[in-house]
């Protein structure tokens, strides 16, 4: 397996508009799926309803959707971020890419009629912002009510987490990396988003309950290091196994042989690599 | 009488066979109470499987005794089959039920709580079919929705039961039985049971290619794969065509019934 890079420590003075939960992907159709899954995690941290989580869902799956056919070069695609952050009371999402900028997706004529478009994402989230960042890409942020939002959930100060460097080449065939806090939503969102990613990997329903307590395990690992760590995931997918890469220090899984898993540690990082079954 | 000493009259045979005739045939409540704590440890043994699930284990084993006692006044001595091989799949068909009514511990929407019951009996039966698990790919293939739909079934189901599939049901035994074993083939069979005389008749209502199908799968216990190089169809095909004669003969027995 190709190596996760040296370590860096980055990201050390967030702030509270930070988000709770950032994806790196890439804009393939696929990638649309686990932005979805990780919409999940969150509504099982929020314990949204289910109409609530539809409603989300439907928007940011016209939003992913239109950066993996429209933001890019049909043989050139590129990155897609999503962000999730905490306010009292809303959820804010912003979708956004390096692509050819928001005319571009604005003006594209909405073929074979039955698809959603712009404006059904502005009817059905309470606040929806385009911005065009600069020279390259688009920015949508959405905001959405979602009732009582429970304190601990609410970064009121600054989160740090340390980054295994990811080369792009990983998100690129396939990888992610996932950033979250606090603990609890880490837990969720890093077994949600690897379970996809494995399933991708044609993994079996045992190979990804071992995904989802190695994941678990790690959120575990890292939030123990702090009250406001979070946490940094690059994920690394190749035939019938992942990879997790993180500053996590899993002495308590090394020993678990019920899992399919290797862990090694270099540099200060530690791999998790774990089989299909 | 010991427990040792109803396991020896039940190895023997005759112990089980007399009470289960003058059960049925005479009405003997005694008998029946009698079968019934023979075959409890076995009740109890089964409902342990589930004691992580957030269900009392009272609860658990009340319903597995049910079953048990269905198990009783079902089973068909004639079959030639010992009552503890019918008894398994009842008890754990009655289980299931049980956990589909009221047993999610936490919420699940309705129709994936059916989705992620449809998953999970998918599971059993394509690793009894390719004796090895099946990776989620080859779930949505076979069951014809998207990987996504089987990922979150199969989340769905980490909250509904934390029993691994592999897990050894009667390690106490001599012989080790999984729960896939037990849940799998048996359950297929148990399947046929209950659909009875109408399917013997229903059978003869399928074309000439699906009954010869059915025999080869469900009387010769040939696996798919097998059944495949014999009539000259893939793997693949051959599941289908099991799965829609299945469904026919499900549909013709309900009809008659």
């Amino acid at each position: 397996m190709t190596s996760a890079g040296e370590p860096i420590c980055a990201r050390s003075n967030a702030s509270p508009t930070d988000p709770n939960l950032t994806l790196e992907l890439w804009s393939r159709a696929g990638d649309v799926v686990v932005v979805r899954q990780a919409l999940a995690a969150i509504a099982e941290v929020l314990e949204l309803s289910g109409p609530d989580v539809a409603d989300i869902a439907t928007v940011l799956t016209e939003a992913c959707n239109n950066v993996v056919v429209h933001a890019y070069p049909p043989d050139e695609p590129g990155p897609l971020n999503v962000e999730f952050a905490f306010a009292p009371g809303l959820l804010v999402v912003t979708v956004s890419d390096l692509g050819c900028g928001i005319a571009a997706h604005h003006e594209e004529p909405r073929a074979g009629g039955g698809r959603l478009g712009i404006p059904m994402m502005v009817a059905l989230a309470r606040s929806v912002e385009f911005s065009d960042p600069g020279q390259r890409g688009t920015r949508v942020q959405f905001t959405f009510d979602v009732g009582t939002v429970e304190s601990d959930l609410l970064l009121d100060r600054p989160a740090w987490t340390r980054r295994p460097q990811l080369a792009e080449d990983h998100v690129a065939a396939g990888g992610a990396i996932v950033t979250a806090s606090p603990g609890r939503l880490a837990a969720v969102a890093l077994a949600r988003v690897a379970r996809v990613l494995a399933g991708r990997a044609r993994f079996t329903a045992a190979g990804l309950e071992d995904v989802d307590r190695v994941s678990r395990q790690i959120a575990r690992e890292v939030a123990a290091e702090g009250p406001h760590r979070a946490l940094t995931c690059g994920i690394v997918v190749a035939p019938r196994s992942i990879e997790l890469c993180t500053f996590a220090r899993l002495t308590s899984i090394e020993g678990d042989e019920s899992a399919a898993l290797e862990v090694s540690n270099e540099s200060g990082i530690t791999r998790a690599m774990l089989g299909a079954r | 009488m010991t427990y040792q000493a109803l396991v020896d009259a039940r190895q023997t045979g005759h112990g089980e066979a007399e009470l289960l005739a003058r059960w049925h045939e005479h009405g003997d409540e005694r008998a029946r109470d009698q079968l019934v704590r023979m075959h409890l440890p076995l009740a109890r043994k089964l409902a342990r499987r589930y004691v992580r699930s957030s269900e009392p284990f009272d609860d658990l084993l009340q319903v597995a005794s049910l079953g048990l006692l269905k198990a009783i006044d079902r089973f068909d001595p004639e079959r030639g089959a010992p009552l503890r091989s019918f008894a398994v799949p009842t008890i754990l068909g009655e289980m299931r039920r049980y956990f589909r009514d009221c047993g999610w511990s936490v919420h699940v929407p309705r129709g994936a709580q059916e989705r992620a019951l449809r998953v999970r009996d998918a599971q059993i039966r394509l690793t009894n079919e390719l004796g090895g698990e099946p990776d989620v790919v080859r779930l949505a293939e076979y069951l014809e929705i998207d990987v996504e739909q089987v990922l979150d079934a199969l989340y769905a189901l980490r909250s509904y039961e934390s029993v691994s599939l592999d897990a050894v049901v009667c390690a106490e035994d001599d012989e080790s039985v999984s729960f896939v074993d037990l849940l799998g083939g048996e359950d297929e069979r148990f399947e046929l049971v209950e659909l009875g005389a109408v399917a013997a008749a229903a059978i003869r209502e399928l074309p000439r290619r699906e009954q010869l199908m059915v025999k080869l799968r469900y009387i010769d216990e040939l696996t798919q794969a097998e059944i495949a190089t014999r009539v000259g169809l893939s793997q693949m095909q051959v599941s289908r065509v099991l799965r829609r004669s299945l469904e026919r003969l499900q549909a013709i027995a309900q009809e008659e019934a």
